[in-house]
């Protein structure tokens, strides 16, 4: 009887759960989130320093990706401007995912049963589909007409697009989970329906959700700078990227293209890094694919 | 036999799926009855789409019935709703056919294990949990080194003994037994049914096994009732079903048993296959199949004919 | 009289190979079987013992992991395993080899009409018009007694019960008229009066037409009734072979006599004396044999009378 030497199961784990995407998403994230964090440290200058009487100025050793229209130096700002939206990112996926998920679990165990728990998931699932038909952006702007425009409110309106999401994926996989054996056994020896679900049925049906999750967060931020460019997200002159771009996109007509480019350029790697590491953890997870 | 001591009594029970598209009902069972009476076996036999299954699930209460009464020591359970059946749960335990699905994959056997004692004890010390988990374990012939396995490392054999203990760790008065051998090998098969009996020896309490496996049905059961396209269509004591079957569908069943002593001749081998539980015959259901069918056989389904000691057969060439 | 033999295998060895994590593991060891003509042998083994990757090794149809390491599988004068895969397919697989397998359903193609599958293995192997192919595989269905053959034709397999869908397989093998049939479980996964309908199909076409048959099997009783050959398989191994009523009559390696005694006791038997009685005595008597004979065995076999092989060594 051999066993498994150190060496087999650090390989074993390397070849089960590593592939490419995750590799080249964590190549690419990890460097662009140490150097947001320590903006404060590595950045040049205060992001919202004006450098009165040099707006718009050209790539420069002073200003290594030049001035806004504001006179505010871009590079340190595309420093600092991935924070909200990762943060924003974070935040709106887990409201999503902490409200969705036990949604899901709920909707998919109990739908089509008999009894109070039945009716009330056959309500939630309509309700569901009436705040995924919401368009985001008439959304985002109606918020922020009522209540003023403020990160907090970007957050929640993002949130509550997101429970829809996470709370169909987990009701797909419950409804699935619900009638295998294993569960029927559980109900068998009398436990509780609670048990069931958190205990059994969860595990069985929160991979989907994992996935979603870098994808949420990637696609908050897209929203984030698409709602920035409304002039419903973040407001000036916090350093965001969509605002950036917003501002930005005026001057380009005018030949000055960097203040649009530049935060452009880092918005598309942050999406992209973070599409890498959902597809890698999708392709990760899937039991079919561990030899 | 008087209703007292009649564990589970099931009057009528009827079970119909609707189908899409289609106005006919799967009929999965029929105004099924029958008594069972405390500390007895019954084995409940039929081939696929027979209702046995289905019958199962019925007097567990996972599915709702269409129509019909199961009645638990005098007390009407089969309509009620799940949450009301609850507390009888603890006297109607199951071993299902597969173990390998019927048990969680991610959770280790000790948790498992454990789970109808935090369900249904009072507030256990962990040393007092891990002994009746012990005991448990011992009872079905397995030890501690199991405990720390997930149910992957286990064999089937050691793993249907593991569900075995699991339904008899509340002590329940009735135990429903769905194909537990089917998904074993001979020797593994063999060891479950001597463990089986071993425990009806000492627990003294009720089995309704369901399976297709006539040998252990043999072994292990006091009555047996044969069941076709969702209806019973003989019941009777086992020596009478095994030895003298009455019904044409039991003799054909029995003479299936092959073994290295079976004459050849005696075989019967029946012809065609199952009718489709949505089109059922007018007459008797096993007319298309029977050899010893006679006219009236297709216009109208027999009557139950009894004989002493309970024994009754729906077929024509008994009654008068 | 020594009849023909038909198939050989020699040696035969499958293993998982060796990869980080694991060394080697043996699924096969050493097998040797042969097949003459018109005779029918039986392979017997519980679950684990190896009897379908025997089965799918013989036509070289071995899912991964598993490989072939060493052996041969002569058909003819031929080694199957050293042919090039056209060569395979095309001449000898449904053509001189032909395999029935269980759980039948899964095994035919769901979008295609059953008849149009069957009619279209004979055509790769016979050049025929279509409608000649068509009228063949319709004799074939009566014969094996598929009513209402011409209907049948054109169903799906989903449309068809587990009894009927192996009859369409069984069709399948026999339509190139192959001059052995390998059969794994062909009773396996089908309900018990069903199963009773392909035995005695199976019965039928090995008394009518004399074919020359390996079947492998959990059932005792099937093998009995089917085979004059039996080759008893444990773990990868051939335990005892022999003829059929020697070896059920008289089996020498203990765990021939364990399968054999299951097959036909209940609980008050095996609680009985005179099983444990029984199971050591043939326990006793195998040890004996084996140090006596230690010097004698041949790669681990002792010969006894009428081809009656039992492994002794460990």
């Amino acid at each position: 009887m051999m066993k498994a030497t150190n060496k087999g199961k650090r390989n074993f784990f390397i070849k089960k759960y590593i592939n490419v995407y995750l590799i080249i998403g964590f190549v690419i994230l990890v460097p662009l989130i140490l150097v947001t964090f320590f903006a404060d440290k590595i950045a040049p200058y205060d992001p919202t320093t004006v450098f009165s009487g040099e707006y718009l100025m050209g790539l420069s050793n002073k200003h290594i990706m030049g001035t806004d229209s504001l006179g505010m130096d871009i590079f340190s700002r595309v420093m600092y401007a991935p924070r909200i939206d990762l943060i924003i990112g974070i935040l709106a996926t887990s409201l999503g995912t902490i409200i969705g998920v036990p949604l899901g679990l709920f909707v998919g165990y109990f739908e089509s049963r008999k009894g109070i728990n039945g009716k009330i998931s056959l309500v939630l699932i309509r309700i569901l589909d009436v705040i995924q038909a919401f368009p985001v952006f008439i959304l985002g702007l109606a918020i922020v007409a009522v209540t003023g425009q403020k990160v907090i409110n970007v957050i929640y309106v993002l949130g509550f697009i997101w429970i829809p999401v996470f709370a169909r994926l987990v009701r797909v996989e419950t409804l699935r989970t619900r009638d295998k054996l294993f569960v029927l056994q559980e109900r068998a020896i009398g436990q509780k329906n609670s048990v069931i679900i958190f205990k059994h049925i969860l595990p069985n049906a929160i991979s989907p959700a994992i996935t979603q999750i870098s994808t949420s967060i990637a696609a908050s931020i897209l929203l984030t700078a698409g709602l920035s460019f409304v002039g419903a997200g973040v407001r000036m002159p916090h350093p965001e990227l969509g605002l950036m771009i917003s501002i930005g996109s005026g001057n380009m007509i005018t030949g000055q293209w960097w203040p649009t480019v530049f935060p452009g350029i880092i918005l598309a790697i942050l999406v992209f890094g973070l599409s890498m590491i959902g597809e890698g953890i999708t392709i990760s997870i899937d039991p079919r694919n561990w030899k | 036999m008087s209703e007292q001591v009649l564990l589970l009594s099931v009057k009528g029970l009827t079970k119909f799926y609707k189908i899409k598209d289609s106005s006919l009902p799967v009929r999965a069972l029929d105004n099924v009855s029958f008594k069972l009476p405390e500390d007895c076996t019954l084995g409940i036999v039929g081939e696929s789409g027979c209702g046995k299954t289905t019958l199962g699930k019925c007097i567990l209460n996972l599915i709702d019935i269409t129509k019909g009464e199961i009645f638990f020591k005098g007390e009407d359970v089969g309509n009620l709703k799940q949450t009301l059946f609850r507390p009888y749960r603890k006297n109607i335990q199951v071993v299902f056919q597969n173990p390998h699905n019927a048990l969680n994959p991610r959770i280790k056997i000790k948790t498992l294990l454990s789970e109808p004692f935090l369900v249904w004890g009072n507030k256990l010390t962990k040393e007092a949990l891990d002994e009746k988990i012990s005991e448990l374990l011992k009872a079905v012939h397995l030890d501690d080194s199991t405990l720390k396995k997930y149910p992957h490392q286990l064999s089937g054999g050691q793993l249907q003994r593991i569900s075995i203990a699991l339904a008899i760790a509340t002590q329940p008065r009735l135990i429903v037994l769905d194909e537990p051998t089917t998904s074993l090998d001979a020797e593994s098969s063999a060891e479950l049914i001597d463990l089986f009996i071993n425990l009806k020896q000492k627990l003294h309490n009720s089995y309704i096994f369901i399976s297709h496996d006539l040998h252990a049905i043999e072994d292990i059961c006091d009555m047996v009732a044969v069941m076709y396209l969702g209806r019973i269509v003989e019941m009777g004591p086992k020596e009478q079903i095994f030895n003298q079957p009455r019904h044409p569908y039991t003799k054909a069943l029995m003479s299936a048993m092959l073994s290295v002593t079976t004459k050849i001749e005696d075989i019967i081998v029946l012809e065609g296959e199952v009718p489709s539980p949505v089109h059922l015959p007018e007459g008797c259901y096993f007319y298309s199949r029977c050899k010893v069918r006679g006219k009236q056989c297709a216009k109208e389904y027999p009557g139950k004919t009894t004989f002493e000691n309970g024994e009754y057969v729906y077929c024509f060439q008994y009654q008068k | 009289m020594t009849k023909e033999r038909i198939l050989g295998i020699h040696n035969l060895s499958v293993v998982v190979p060796e990869e980080q994590g694991h060394p080697e593991i043996s699924i096969l060891n050493g097998i040797n079987l042969y097949l003459k003509k018109d005779e029918h042998v039986g392979i017997i083994g519980g679950s684990g013992s190896g009897k379908s990757v025997l089965m799918n090794a013989i036509i070289k149809s071995l899912q991964e992991p598993l490989v072939i390491k060493s052996g041969e599988v002569v058909l003819g004068s031929e080694n199957i395993l050293t042919m090039k895969h056209d060569q395979l397919n095309n001449k000898v697989l449904g053509k001189r080899i032909a395999s029935i397998c269980p759980n039948p359903n899964w095994r035919l193609d769901p979008i295609e009409p059953v008849g149009e599958q069957v009619k279209n293995i004979y055509l790769s192997h016979f050049k025929v018009k279509e409608a000649e192919a068509r009228t063949r595989v319709l004799e074939l269905f009566n014969m094996v007694g598929i009513p209402d053959a011409t209907t049948r034709y054109n169903a799906f397999s989903h449309e068809l019960s587990g009894g009927m869908a192996q009859r369409v397989l069984i069709t399948m093998a026999l339509i190139c008229e192959p001059e052995v049939l390998l059969a794994d479980e062909p009773t396996g996964g089908l309900d018990v009066t069903i199963q009773m309908q392909v035995f005695d199909l199976i019965l039928r076409l090995i008394r009518e037409k004399q074919r020359s048959i390996i079947i492998a099997s959990r059932d005792i009783g099937l093998i009995y009734h089917l085979c004059n050959h039996i080759y008893v398989l444990k773990e990868g191994r051939i335990v005892e072979a022999g003829n059929i009523k020697d070896v059920i009559q008289n089996p020498i390696h203990p765990y021939t006599c364990k399968l054999i005694k299951l097959s036909e006791s209940n609980y008050k038997i095996r609680r009985s004396q005179e099983y444990m009685d029984l199971l050591q005595t043939t326990d006793n008597k195998y040890y004996k044999l084996c140090e006596e004979n230690a010097a004698h065995c041949k790669d681990g076999y002792l010969m006894f009378e009428n081809e009656h092989i039992v492994r002794v060594c460990k």
